[in-house]
């Protein structure tokens, strides 16, 4: 159970460092073109 | 007291290329099946001849070293096993393309299977559009193994043999050891994909049902789409690629799973096991985000200069989605082939294949460079202008985040700086051949980026039609540039050993 609870947090968080690296193209995007 | 004859190393060689062959001619039973379930009788036909061909070579291979199994590879022949098995591997898994009839030639064929092993993700097949179930399955499960590694899979079920496995397994451009032992280590990668397996096809699924395919289609199509993410591949069932589904939320889940994919083994062994801190700290994962922001700051101002796109979600949706596709080799498109020559500008290019030569991390599914050399060759760049500014008695260490502290050594940093000037020759070498060939210095070097650091993303220079010393030079390219050179010039140097004793 212990190690389910690890891998479930562990699938989680590289999901959400995925969305963050997505984000810089977005933000980047946002701000270029709004300048 | 008895002097044992020395054994010809070549039986032991020609067991341990067997072992692997063998496993890929099991795998070709699993698009039979596909093939079965979808009532393609001709297709099954073929995927079943051409898996018992390729088994039975195996077999055939394993029984001539059958007497020599016990005996330990060197490295060089652990090398050789590896990049051996990719050769021979290719010429037998391309067996049911050409079958098929889906393919001009049997060079294409073999263009198909390497860039499908490598996950480099260019195609010359015919009518995409229209083809079987079985053959796209076949084409993804190949792009699948191949971004795991065909010895780590070969490894995983049928050996026990420690010493010879691991190098074997270095042969194949892995040098990150999980678990003490081989076997264990390339037992939890498969774990880690399978895991990930089961998680990317029910989100590709679901996605691909909310962007409107049919229940059966939108399971296959997410199954294979994510496989290809997984594997940092590049292949799609569609001609169109990515663009063919016409979905921002697609676009989104397939670039989760491909950023995901192009991190370190070691690295997703480490987070799943509760260090999940690791993220932030990996010199991967920073050198790899500050050189993403870089390159999108570029790309980004070069589209912008050029009027490409009308609003900011048009450039993150075309121009990041490409420079991101590129930066961890995986390939997928979201804008026609052509449209990167006659719309992106030379900024936004040069932005490309800068992202595409560096690539994702060491022991992954990834090409390119990788991460850690960059970070590496960036550290030592910064530990040299520091020491010219200490007085010169000063002893100074420099460490790098890897899973733990590690101190930076001077072998470190040589094998850094030689694989990535292999991989800038083989770039350059690839893009003279490019211009040789008729086409113009911007996509000779585009294409020839793709192909040396396994991306996948096309200028339009790869199709049926372009010559086949261009062809076969692209296949070398990739297979280079997939392990990483030293083993494939290992193989070279032990054949030319061969050939120059017999002619002796």
């Amino acid at each position: 159970m212990k190690r389910f609870d690890s891998t479930v947090k562990g699938v989680f968080s590289e999901i959400l460092f995925a969305v963050g690296t997505i984000a810089i193209g977005l933000i980047a995007a946002t701000l270029i073109c709004g300048a | 007291m008895t002097i044992e004859k020395p054994i010809n190393r070549l039986y032991p060689i020609s067991y341990f290329t067997g072992l692997i062959v063998m496993s890929l001619g099991a795998l070709q039973f699993l698009p039979a099946v596909v093939s079965i379930i979808y009532s393609e009788w001709r297709i099954a036909a073929i995927f079943i001849l051409t898996a018992s061909v390729t088994s039975l070579v195996g077999v055939g291979m394993m029984f001539l070293g059958f007497r020599y199994r016990g005996a330990k590879l060197t490295f060089g022949e652990g090398t050789v096993v590896a990049s051996g098995a990719w050769l021979l591997g290719t010429l037998l898994c391309a067996l049911p393309y050409y079958l098929s009839g889906n393919y001009l030639s049997y060079l294409d064929c073999c263009f198909d299977v390497m860039s499908g092993l490598t996950t480099t993700g260019l195609c010359l097949i015919q009518d995409m559009d229209h083809l079987s179930n079985g053959i796209n399955m076949w084409r993804h499960i190949l792009t699948f193994v191949g971004g795991q590694g065909m010895v780590v899979l070969a490894l995983t079920f049928l050996t026990k043999d420690q010493s010879s496995a691991y190098k074997m397994y270095v042969g194949e451009a892995k040098d990150e050891k999980l678990f003490p032992n081989a076997v264990s280590t390339s037992k939890r990668i498969w774990l880690i994909s399978l895991v990930y397996l089961a998680v990317g096809t029910v989100v590709m699924t679901i996605a691909a049902l909310l962007a409107g395919l049919a229940p059966d289609r939108a399971f296959l199509h997410g199954m294979w789409i994510y496989m290809s993410a997984w594997s940092t591949g590049g292949f799609a069932p569609m001609s169109q690629n990515i663009l063919y589904y016409h979905s921002a939320l697609f676009e989104l889940c397939t670039m989760v799973f491909f950023i995901i994919g192009s991190f370190n083994f070691a690295l997703h062994n480490a987070i799943l096991e509760g260090k999940r801190g690791e993220l932030r700290r990996n010199i991967e994962t920073v050198t790899f985000t500050v050189t993403l922001t870089l390159l999108t700051l570029i790309t980004t101002l070069g589209l912008m200069k050029n009027h490409v796109y009308p609003n900011a979600m048009a450039i993150f949706r075309k121009g990041f989605y490409q420079l991101i596709s590129g930066h961890t080799t995986t390939g997928f498109m979201t804008v026609y082939a052509r449209q990167f020559y006659h719309e992106w500008g030379d900024i936004a290019l040069f932005a490309m294949v800068i992202a595409m030569l560096l690539g994702g991390s060491a022991c992954s599914t990834a090409g390119g460079f990788k991460a850690m050399r960059t970070g590496i060759i960036f550290t030592t760049f910064k530990m040299e202008v520091k020491r010219m500014l200490l007085p010169e008695s000063r002893v100074s260490e420099q460490k790098i985040h890897h899973i733990r502290d590690v101190t930076l050594t001077d072998s470190m940093i040589k094998s850094s700086f030689l694989i990535v000037m292999a991989y800038i020759f083989t770039f350059a070498f690839g893009t003279l051949v490019g211009m040789f060939a008729g086409f113009p210095f911007g996509m000779a070097a585009l294409e020839s980026a793709s192909v040396t650091g396994n991306v996948g993303l096309s200028i339009g220079v790869t199709s049926a039609s372009m010559p086949a010393c261009l062809k076969f030079t692209y296949l070398v390219i990739m297979w280079l540039g997939r392990l990483e050179f030293m083993s494939v010039l290992t193989l070279g140097a032990y054949i030319a050993r061969k050939v120059g004793r017999k002619c002796d």
